[in-house]
């Protein structure tokens, strides 16, 4: 039931992370919507649906941006796959994991995310006339740095909403 | 909840291999087709979302502090009173604009007449008297007895002139008797003013024809007046088997207690006819 669901949520997240958020005067731009879901999703749900979250979401995000279609499914692939890993390790640890995926997995998604696309502009895979100069001194403090307190702030509850939602899930075994 | 375990390294191979497969087809634009079939209902929601975003965003932008608000307050009250100011200042030009294009358009249809316009400057202080006094005398051309016109029609004569101003008496003074005719059949009669301010049009002959919505024109005779020139419509008619002859109400098109501009006809002077009265001969 949880697959079916990806595709309203995280669509929608990746709207109003494109068309919302940055008309609000957040600085720095707002929490990262979509990878808050998909984390938030991952912790309770197995990992085949996890992963399946991870990639509509990580779509939906690069079909509202310029990098190449899978970019960010696969850093949000890689992370849920680390938060099961870790899961299995640490049992009973769930929102302190939470909490280590807002900040440190945010850092690394958002890094990952500005490495694709200097790699990217780097291969040709991205229009030379629409270049995009990353500097990282200031993009890690200006863009990246935000949305980690955003996303810190924001996990919690975005994971009670979403634990809400799948208690009422019917359970498929 | 403990998790059931999972084979995540076929997984992790599969998710790597088709994310991986999704980047460099999409870097290399083969996947361009599929990506606008996909962003179909991601646009579709962005554009629902973004009347919202702006709705947030105007609302957010409004938020100031008190003193901000104060200062934006009377920055909209000073830009109110200006704007306020500009609008009465169009609405002038805007009558103005009309009132000059119903005298153009008089103009032009009376080609051969030479007109002045007038700005009218005072009204009478007796109201009954209905006269009038216009900025053009006489160093313009004015004399006693010419007609005062707008677009619409007759307005009134030249009474008195000085040398930069000129007096002239509605065609509803009391005083005022104007030769007229119809214009469908011709009848011909006399256009006087009431005390009502109204206009009458009199000795209509018994039997003549008079329609109800026929034009009212001046007829010329006496010399008073050019001919042709418009006093009004038939509103009414009233005829007596007892009286020698009918009237009829007229109503004239021009408004005139709101008179601004007016046009004095230079071209026309009275005919004296004095010559033609009979005088006693001398013995």
């Amino acid at each position: 039931m949880g697959i079916f669901l990806a595709f309203p949520v995280l669509m929608i997240a990746a709207v109003i992370q494109a068309v919302l958020l940055p008309q609000t005067p957040l600085i720095g731009g707002g929490p990262n919507l979509v990878f808050l879901l998909v984390m938030a999703w991952s912790l309770n749900a197995p990992l085949p649906e996890a992963i399946f979250w991870a990639i509509v979401g990580g779509i939906s995000s690069d079909l509202l941006s310029a990098v190449p279609l899978g970019t960010s499914a696969l850093g949000l692939a890689l992370l849920v796959f680390l938060v099961n890993i870790l899961l299995n390790q640490f049992y009973g640890l769930g929102l302190l994991l939470l909490g280590l995926a807002g900040l440190f997995g945010t850092f690394a998604f958002e890094f990952y995310r500005l490495a694709a696309l200097d790699a990217f502009q780097l291969f040709g895979y991205i229009p030379a006339d629409a270049p995009f100069n990353i500097t990282w001194g200031n993009d890690i403090a200006n863009v990246i740095a935000p949305v980690m307190v955003y996303n810190v702030v924001s996990i919690l509850p975005v994971y009670g909403l979403l634990r809400l939602l799948q208690r009422r899930l019917p359970r498929i075994e | 909840m403990r998790r059931r375990p999972v084979n995540r390294t076929p997984l992790l191979l599969v998710t790597l291999g088709v994310c991986l497969t999704l980047i460099v087809l999409s870097g290399g634009g083969t996947l361009r087709p599929l990506e606008n079939i996909l962003s179909i209902p991601l646009n579709a929601l962005a554009g629902l979302f973004s009347g919202a975003g702006r709705a947030v965003s105007d609302l957010t932008a409004g938020q100031r502090s008190p003193e901000e608000q104060a200062q934006y307050i009377a920055d909209l009250e000073t830009q109110l009173a200006r704007i306020t100011g500009e609008v009465v200042a169009l609405r002038e030009i805007g009558g103005d604009y009309q009132r000059l294009a119903d005298l153009v358009n008089y103009v032009s249809q009376n080609e051969g007449q030479e007109v002045v316009a007038a700005d009218v400057i005072a009204r009478d202080t007796i109201s009954s008297l209905r006269t009038f006094v216009v900025n053009r005398g006489a160093r313009d051309g004015v004399r006693v007895g010419m007609p005062v016109v707008t677009g619409q029609g007759l307005v009134g004569r030249v009474i008195n002139v000085s040398a930069n101003a000129a007096r002239a008496q509605l065609i509803t003074s009391e005083f005022s008797s104007i030769s007229s005719r119809t214009q469908t059949n011709r009848v011909e009669g006399a256009v006087i003013g009431l005390a009502s301010g109204a206009l009458r049009m009199t000795l209509l002959p018994q039997g003549a024809q008079v329609q109800v919505g026929d034009l009212v024109l001046t007829s010329g005779l006496g010399g008073n007046l050019p001919p042709d020139i418009v006093i009004g419509q038939i509103t009414s008619t009233r005829q007596f088997e007892s009286d020698i002859e009918q009237s009829a109400e007229v109503r004239s098109l021009v408004d005139f207690d709101r008179l601004e501009i007016v046009l004095i006809v230079t071209s026309f002077e009275q005919i004296d006819l004095s010559v033609f009265e009979p005088t006693a001969i001398a013995p």
